[in-house]
């Protein structure tokens, strides 16, 4: 065990201590991309590497990551894990007062696009892949979707036995309210008024709904213990400290199903309107690596990226990738629960106008009132 | 008397006098300036058109739920004393004076608590006593009833209590065994029992160490970030840590930082002045001298029939608070799932590891942590001993305030430190070059345990004779000359016990890392508390067990090779 450690510690230092690889061919380009496009290539080799901030785990990264490498074996990619609402900050902060920062960023806090979509402070780059990806993954200049990844119900395999699943927001509420017993306490979900993420998904949510999701959700609200990440969601689900969760990020339950064990776990997409998070990106202008940034967003938005990214749970929405080679996709979802029902929770920005009243209402409303 | 040489042109020893005493202010006020001006800001310190203003702390005033956070702080910080001071106390009765069997190794597990951080410990009391932990299910399984819920403000009590317990049991523990056992004795041979000699004659003698550890605990208590993180954010028990927390960098909507400014100033205001209460109580402490030249061979209570009963109950506290706890870091770092709902033996994975050792990132959150321990253990103990040489060795006319500036530390709490040099580095024009890099946190790291390390050399310094020094000023060398040759040498085992010790506390620390850290710079904790907030917690419980493993090393090495006294 101990040798062990010492081995990994050692090949952790010669990792981080080896120097760059050295430069390689530029990678083929598509025929679409622009005749410059070589240009920006070549300027990245001069520049430090890539620094991304984003609210996505190793595990997600992995195959992107090493996609990327072999493309572009010379550019250094960072990426830091944070909450959705820490990726901006961070940033805010940073980038105020000049300091070294992200080069891209990636998170749920869809508020905060919508913000910067509107004050623009991302750079407005216009991305060869973006003729090719949906409309509504290019909701502002400069803002793209990296991804559109689904809210599912998530419950205890254990505890609840087949029929006495839930299967959406109305049918949960109607079960909790006939055994609070089994649910008081134990129905999980994102905090809205601690967390961006959860913000923007529930207000999307709610606004749709209207009404009749008020009430549901207050039907259930003092049942309701609050998160701020998934992560925490499934663990104590496993463990039966929760039985269900509602609105549960679907990354980080799908890969949870293969582990030893995840059958503990079961999911549905909500009947009564499935949540798909879109995840926003966008290169700050002031990036100290603008051409190594460049080059990511077009790999992320590329059909080889959106696959990648589809390898690591995330969920790809280009049209042209391969069901197949992914758990989902944004088309494979909108087949599966009907277009209708999707509830697409994207940069409008009532959420920056409307989150101040929105928490307040959210707040009476986990109060039961 | 030294006038004279003064005056003569060039002095090496006052240019050291100088630099020391500016670096040490220098390294003091850099956290503290930014936040005292944030506080007075409308806008972000780094906004060129922020103005002054003074509405924060109105506006913090009248903050909704703030009343709550500082009730909930308040009540938190009262019932982890208590649960400190009484458990610390009792544990240093009946292993410092009394022939409680296995004394020995139960006094050594009692302090391994002081060895890792809260955030490791936080986990394992949640593995097994959280909701959903083996020992809260098996006894709701016997019993039917849950007896505890660690969600709540007297479980977080609790938890940081029996976490600190240690402090108070290590500062009593040093108080009683010192203590005249005839004065036991006399009370003893009046009729008194053995509890009754203990309560009346003991206990008291114990009030300096009492009064000096429960303010120190209090501290801890207010500044304490993982517990009320992990246990008090499922309820929305919010206490002014996790609410800097989440306000300064985790904020849902924009932070704001003139809030969080005049919050965190408030703090350390209340802190500081907590601190200057200590030493005010502490005045006084020489009734308690029990340390006399008429020594006598310090005897042990006997308990009688009482010993096997009081062991039965140390060894339970011991295996339940300390020993299992460990356990179940180990245990949630060797399964998929943490649930009583499937039998563990279906669960076990090597997963977690694995993912541990083969993400880079994590590796290398590893390796800054041992690096920094390290680095910063070797510059700190070379920073502090001049520091102590200074200002209690040499005829530097600022000795005093010296003293004062390098103590002022153990007012800062961690998260403060942790935002103040955040502000100060984005701030600061120049210092943008050490952010990212493992320096800032050595820095940071440094400036909180600069105290700590003052008092581990000041006290072995204060058994140095002075007329060593006078011998060799006579002789002709300078300060600089008498304290590298004469002092220094005669300090080793000190030092190494200071260096022993800033290591075991800078690969502890997260708290102050918090908003430091940056890609290439994580550490363990910081590694761990973004792993928490994804819910992955078998790599964190993996991390948790790989950080006691390097420590357990640590201190094996540090007490065989260099000799260094840590904890006793």
């Amino acid at each position: 065990m101990i040798k062990g450690l010492l081995t990994s510690l050692f090949t952790a230092a010669a990792l981080v201590a080896s120097p760059g690889i050295g430069s390689a061919q530029a990678p083929a380009t598509p025929n679409y991309y622009p005749a410059d496009y070589g240009a920006t290539i070549e300027a990245s080799r001069k520049e430090n590497g890539l620094v991304i901030y984003s609210n996505m785990a190793n595990n997600n990264w992995k195959p992107v990551l090493d996609g990327f490498r072999q493309s572009y074996p010379w550019i250094k990619v960072e990426t830091l894990d944070l909450g959705s609402g820490t990726v901006h900050s961070r940033w805010e902060a940073e980038a105020g007062s000049g300091a070294r920062t992200a080069d891209l960023l990636i998170s749920g806090a869809n508020d905060r696009w919508a913000a910067y979509g509107l004050d623009g402070r991302m750079l407005d780059y216009r991305s060869p892949e973006a003729e090719k990806v949906p409309a509504f993954g290019k909701p502002y200049p400069g803002v793209f979707v990296a991804s559109s990844d689904p809210l599912v119900l998530t419950y205890n395999t254990a505890l609840l036995k087949e029929g006495q699943r839930p299967t959406g927001l109305a049918s949960l509420a109607k079960m909790a309210a006939a055994d609070p017993g089994t649910y008081k306490g134990r129905i999980t979900t994102y905090d809205a008024a601690r967390n961006s993420f959860g913000l923007a998904a529930w207000w999307q949510t709610l606004h749709e709904k209207g009404d009749a999701g008020w009430t549901a959700l207050r039907a259930i609200g003092p049942m309701i213990r609050g998160e701020v990440s998934g992560g925490p969601m499934n663990e104590k689900i496993a463990a039966g400290e929760y039985v269900v969760g509602i609105a549960v990020s679907g990354i980080t339950i799908f890969p949870r199903l293969d582990e030893p064990g995840g059958k503990i776990l079961g999911f549905a997409f909500p009947d009564d309107g499935t949540p798909v998070m879109l995840r926003g990106m966008g290169i700050p202008k002031q990036a100290a690596n603008i051409n190594s940034a460049k080059l990511f967003l077009d790999f992320l938005l590329s059909n080889k990226g959106q696959t990648l990214l589809g390898k690591g749970g995330l969920v790809p929405y280009r049209e042209d990738v391969a069901e197949s080679e992914v758990r989902y996709t944004y088309q494979g979802i909108a087949q599966k629960v009907g277009e209708k029902n999707m509830i697409v929770v994207g940069f409008d920005k009532a959420l920056i106008e409307q989150a101040k009243p929105f928490v307040e209402k959210w707040n009476a409303a986990m109060q039961g009132r | 008397m030294d006038a004279a040489l003064e005056r003569t042109g060039f002095d090496r020893s006052r240019l050291i006098f100088w630099s020391v005493a500016a670096l040490t202010t220098l390294l003091v006020i850099g956290p503290i300036a930014p936040i005292a001006m944030q506080a007075f800001l409308n806008k972000p310190l780094y906004d060129p058109t922020a103005a002054l203003t003074a509405a924060n702390f109105g506006r913090l005033v009248t903050e909704a739920g703030i009343g709550e956070i500082a009730l909930n702080t308040v009540i938190f910080a009262v019932l982890s004393t208590i649960f400190a001071q009484v458990f610390g106390a009792l544990a240093a009765v009946v292993i410092g004076r009394t022939n409680l069997p296995g004394r020995g190794w139960l006094g050594e597990v009692l302090v391994w608590p002081l060895f890792v951080s809260h955030l490791v410990i936080a986990f394992g009391w949640l593995t097994m006593y959280g909701p959903s932990g083996y020992v809260t299910l098996a006894v709701r399984s016997w019993t039917g009833v849950t007896p505890w819920d660690l969600y709540s403000l007297s479980g977080m009590g609790v938890v940081a209590g029996l976490s600190q317990a240690p402090l108070a049991y290590l500062m009593c523990l040093g108080a009683v065994s010192k203590a005249d056992a005839q004065l036991e004795a006399a009370a003893r041979s009046v009729g008194a029992g053995p509890f009754r000699a203990l309560w009346s004659v003991t206990v008291p003698m114990m009030r300096p160490a009492l009064i000096y550890s429960t303010v120190l605990n209090f501290v801890v208590a207010i500044e304490m970030l993982s517990i009320p993180l992990l246990f008090g954010a499922p309820n929305k028990i919010e206490t002014i840590t996790s609410f800097l927390y989440d306000k300064g960098i985790n904020a849902a909507v924009q932070p704001d930082y003139g809030i969080v400014g005049a919050a965190a100033l408030i703090l350390l205001a209340i802190v500081a002045l907590l601190v200057w209460l200590q030493g005010r109580l502490m005045v006084g402490s020489n009734r308690f001298v029990t340390v006399r030249g008429k020594a006598s061979r310090p005897a042990l209570l006997d308990l009688g029939r009482w010993r096997w009963i009081v062991f039965a109950a140390v060894f339970a506290y011991v295996f339940f608070t300390i020993v299992l706890v460990f356990a179940g870091t180990l245990m949630r770092a060797s399964v998929s799932f943490l649930t009583p709902l499937v039998p563990f033996w279906t669960l076990l994975t090597t997963k977690n590891f694995d993912l541990i050792f083969e993400t880079p990132n994590y590796m290398r959150s590893i390796g800054n942590s041992v690096l920094i321990s390290l680095i910063g253990g070797v510059i700190g103990t070379v920073l502090v001993a001049i520091i102590t040489l200074v200002s209690r060795r040499s005829e530097f006319k600022g000795a005093r305030p010296l003293e004062y500036i390098a103590l002022f530390p153990r007012s800062l709490p961690g998260i403060i430190a942790g935002l103040g040099f955040f502000y100060a580095v984005i701030w600061v024009p120049g210092l943008d070059a050490i952010r990212g890099t493992i320096w800032i946190l050595i820095l940071a790291f440094m400036v909180r345990y600069i105290p700590v390390g003052f008092g581990t050399i000041a006290p072995a310094l204060a058994q140095i004779g002075d007329e060593l020094d006078r011998g060799a000023r006579i002789s002709g060398a300078d300060w600089w000359t008498t304290v590298t040759r004469i002092i220094a040498p005669l300090l080793k085992p000190a030092l190494f016990s200071t260096f022993a010790l800033l290591f075991i506390h800078f690969f502890k620390e997260y708290v102050t890392a918090v908003f430091l850290f940056q890609p290439g710079s994580e550490i363990i904790g910081t590694t761990m508390l973004q792993l928490w907030a994804q819910g992955d917690n078998g790599p964190v419980s993996a991390l948790a067990t790989i950080q006691v493993v390097i420590t357990a090393l640590f201190v094996l090495v540090a007490r065989r090779v260099l000799g260094a006294k840590i904890y006793g």
